[in-house]
């Protein structure tokens, strides 16, 4: 109906695991890289590490649970319709804000108290965003596999 | 015979301090009042000093109007050496001055002694010194009639950040605690700093454990104070 083409679901859910691995890695990245500078602290370090994991723990580990589980693996993948560009914009918006905050600190003159403080209230506040968006992409009807890249 | 000695000592001591009478009206004030300092050195030939406020009378009452929590110190300069008597003036609701918490963290303390003209002169100088040039804030006490400490703010020095940091820091910042001690033979100072440093990413500060930094920042001031007239 659109006249443009949507990825498959499974394509749908390579984005949205990939999406998050990257922010996952992106944001891990910059507090090791910060460490390693010399920049932070073993204090600050492990708070970051500990305020990472516990943003990213429950939609990372939901995903990628999804994303390697037989259910998924069998075929019954979502169409990659309206579901799917909720949950990844959504999921888009939200690591782009946390990556945000920490290149603050390692590309400008933020600072890691602050960000971390920064971090749990985007992150708190951004979760009534992207929490509603992957459980309605995961639990909205799925379509078979065979059906990638069909015509909207 | 020493603990005679030592009673006599004492004795003396405590009446000297004792012809020195200075009081406050208010040790707590609102921020923009005043509180009056007033004084009685008995004495009239003595030279007076009120450190950060300068030269007084020998009796006489000064009304001051602090803008945050102040010591006034008291120096009476008599024949056998000065005695010093401090009062302390809480401003209400004021911004607190950020002071070290504990004077234990200071360290690597340098000492020498001098000859003054005036150990009045010289405690003002001493004052002069760490707010005027140094521009820090100070706080002065006396728990002993004949000594005085001087306890600064921690303040942040582009000078205490060298080449070998690389672009690790944000900033260090210092804090010292000089103390002068009346001696017949005239004054005996003690110099001691409190360094912190807090790290590029960071808000927050951290003791610093360089030795050197101490050691460099302490024989500055010590040396400063040893070029006073």
């Amino acid at each position: 109906m659109s006249g443009k083409k949507r990825p498959s679901g499974s394509t749908a859910r390579h984005l949205l695991v990939a999406c998050w691995a990257a922010g996952f890695i992106a944001s891990m990245a910059m507090v090791f890289s910060l460490y390693v500078r010399g920049w932070i602290a073993d204090d600050n370090f492990h708070a970051s590490l500990t305020r990472l994991s516990a943003l990213y723990a429950p939609y990372l580990g939901g995903i990628f649970g999804y994303y390697l589980s037989n259910r998924a693996k069998a075929g019954r993948a979502h169409d990659a319709g309206a579901a799917f560009v909720l949950a990844i914009a959504a999921s888009a918006a939200w690591n782009l804000v946390i990556a945000g905050l920490l290149s603050r600190v390692l590309f400008f003159d933020g600072t890691i108290e602050q960000t971390l403080k920064d971090l749990m209230f985007f992150g708190s506040v951004m979760s009534w965003l992207v929490a509603p968006a992957i459980a309605f992409y995961f639990t909205s009807p799925s379509s078979q596999e065979g059906e990638a890249n069909h015509e909207g | 015979m020493g603990r005679s000695l030592a009673f006599i000592v004492a004795s003396l001591c405590v009446s000297r301090s004792a012809e020195l009478h200075f009081k406050t009206d208010s040790s707590q004030i609102e921020a923009g009042s005043s509180a009056k300092l007033q004084w009685n050195a008995q004495a009239a030939e003595d030279k007076l000093v009120i450190l950060g406020v300068g030269p007084v009378p020998s009796t006489g009452s000064i009304a001051v109007s602090p803008k945050r929590h102040t010591n006034y110190t008291l120096i009476d300069e008599t024949a056998h050496g000065f005695v010093a008597r401090t009062v302390e003036v809480e401003v209400l609701g004021s911004r607190g001055t950020d002071f070290p918490p504990d004077p234990d963290q200071f360290r690597y303390p340098l000492s020498g002694q001098r000859a003054v003209h005036s150990k009045a002169d010289f405690l003002a100088a001493v004052f002069g010194v760490l707010q005027n040039d140094l521009n820090f804030t100070v706080r002065t006490s006396s728990l002993n009639p004949a000594d005085v400490e001087y306890l600064t703010n921690l303040s942040e020095r582009a000078d205490l950040v060298d080449a070998s940091d690389g672009n690790r820091l944000r900033g260090r910042r210092i804090a010292y605690l000089v103390n002068v001690q009346d001696q017949p033979a005239g004054v005996y100072c003690t110099v001691k700093s409190y360094i912190q440093f807090r790290l590029r990413a960071e808000d927050t500060w951290r003791p610093e454990s360089r030795e050197d930094l101490y050691q460099r920042k302490d024989r500055e001031l010590l040396n400063r104070l040893q070029a006073l007239p």
